[in-house]
């Protein structure tokens, strides 16, 4: 799956994981851009992920994640 | 590994120490499961599954109660052991997941090299106004801002085995470690550097600091479980690997 495809989906999970419907992600965006992007929404939002694209990311997956972009690649090679 | 239960045993003591605060105000300690827990306080918000070595499902399933009545912290952690997997699997399937990771390390304190910058200036928390500058640090670095129940902290300060450490950049608070001397072991927690202030050498002095203060009173060995960013600055103190502690959340807001 593209970028393309998936950063649309991606960004519906944000905007429910956090709470704030103006939010427009791009693969540069990282927590200090998200408001209460902190290491527990961090966890919230990736199960979020799992459970809408139907994959399970790997506890070290999770910590290298530091941004979307981040986020995308690991999806990217989830998904395939 | 007898490196694991030493930072095993000295995590629990502190536990046990806290719960003797008044501030806290829930204690479980079943099934080798031990969790201390204070209400509206991140702090110390763990519960401590080292001594559960039977794997049996009743002592999870009892958990699991538990963490839905509110009576025990929905954050656990446990030694990376032959039973992993099987904890894991039953963690999992009532909504828990691997969040971190931590590495179990352990220095002989007779190895120590006395060295110091000189830049930072390194105190030890007896008043209430140094109180709240390593509480602040402690918030902003580990706990997202939340705050921290000050009681407990005011207690564990009059505790002879228990220090604070704060260390002052330009007059500033920037970073912070806890020592708890436990069976002639200490344990270091909470090591933790203001954002701006990392990779200048703080956290690596500040350790040292603890150490040294240990060593002075006789102490012979020191623990601490590293999370993977920290692992090279302890490596380069001396520190060695034992093993690994895994902590796992029940994931959702309700939890947090």
């Amino acid at each position: 799956m593209t970028i393309t495809t998936l950063l649309p989906q991606l960004n519906e999970i944000f905007k429910r994981v956090f709470e704030n419907s103006a939010i427009e992600i791009t693969p540069l965006t990282s927590a200090k851009e998200i408001h209460n992007w902190d290491s527990m929404n961090h966890i919230l939002l990736i199960s979020e992920i799992e459970k809408h694209f139907k994959v399970e990311f790997e506890l070290d997956d999770l910590i290298e994640m530091n941004n979307v972009g981040d986020i995308l690649a690991a999806l990217q090679s989830k998904i395939k | 590994m007898m490196e694991m239960k030493w930072m095993a045993q000295n995590h629990k003591a502190l536990f046990e120490l806290l719960a003797q605060s008044n501030d806290l105000t829930k204690v479980y300690d079943r099934d080798g499961l031990y969790s201390v827990l204070s209400n509206n306080n991140v702090y110390p918000k763990l519960t401590l599954g080292y001594d559960l070595d039977v794997m049996e499902e009743q002592p999870f399933n009892n958990y699991f109660q538990a963490v839905e009545k509110q009576d025990v912290s929905p954050y656990i952690i446990f030694q990376i052991d032959e039973n992993i997997s099987s904890k894991e699997s039953l963690l999992k399937k009532n909504g828990f997941r691997a969040i971190e990771e931590w590495t179990s390390m352990s220095i002989a304190l007779d190895k120590l090299t006395k060295e110091t910058s000189g830049k930072l200036q390194i105190v030890k928390v007896e008043d209430e106004v140094r109180l709240q500058n390593w509480l602040k640090v402690v918030e902003q670095t580990m706990f997202n801002n939340s705050s921290i129940e000050t009681g407990i902290f005011e207690q564990l300060m009059l505790d002879d085995n228990i220090n604070l450490w704060l260390g002052y950049f330009d007059n500033q608070p920037v970073c912070t470690t806890l020592s708890y001397v436990h069976s002639n072991i200490v344990g270091l927690y909470m090591i933790s550097t203001l954002n701006d202030f990392r990779s200048k050498g703080f956290g690596r002095e500040i350790t040292l600091k603890a150490l040294y203060d240990a060593s002075s009173k006789g102490v012979m060995q020191g623990v601490l479980q590293a999370t993977r960013s920290g692992i090279n600055m302890y490596r380069k103190i001396g520190f060695q690997e034992h093993g690994k502690f895994q902590i796992y959340w029940k994931v959702g807001k309700q939890y947090i």
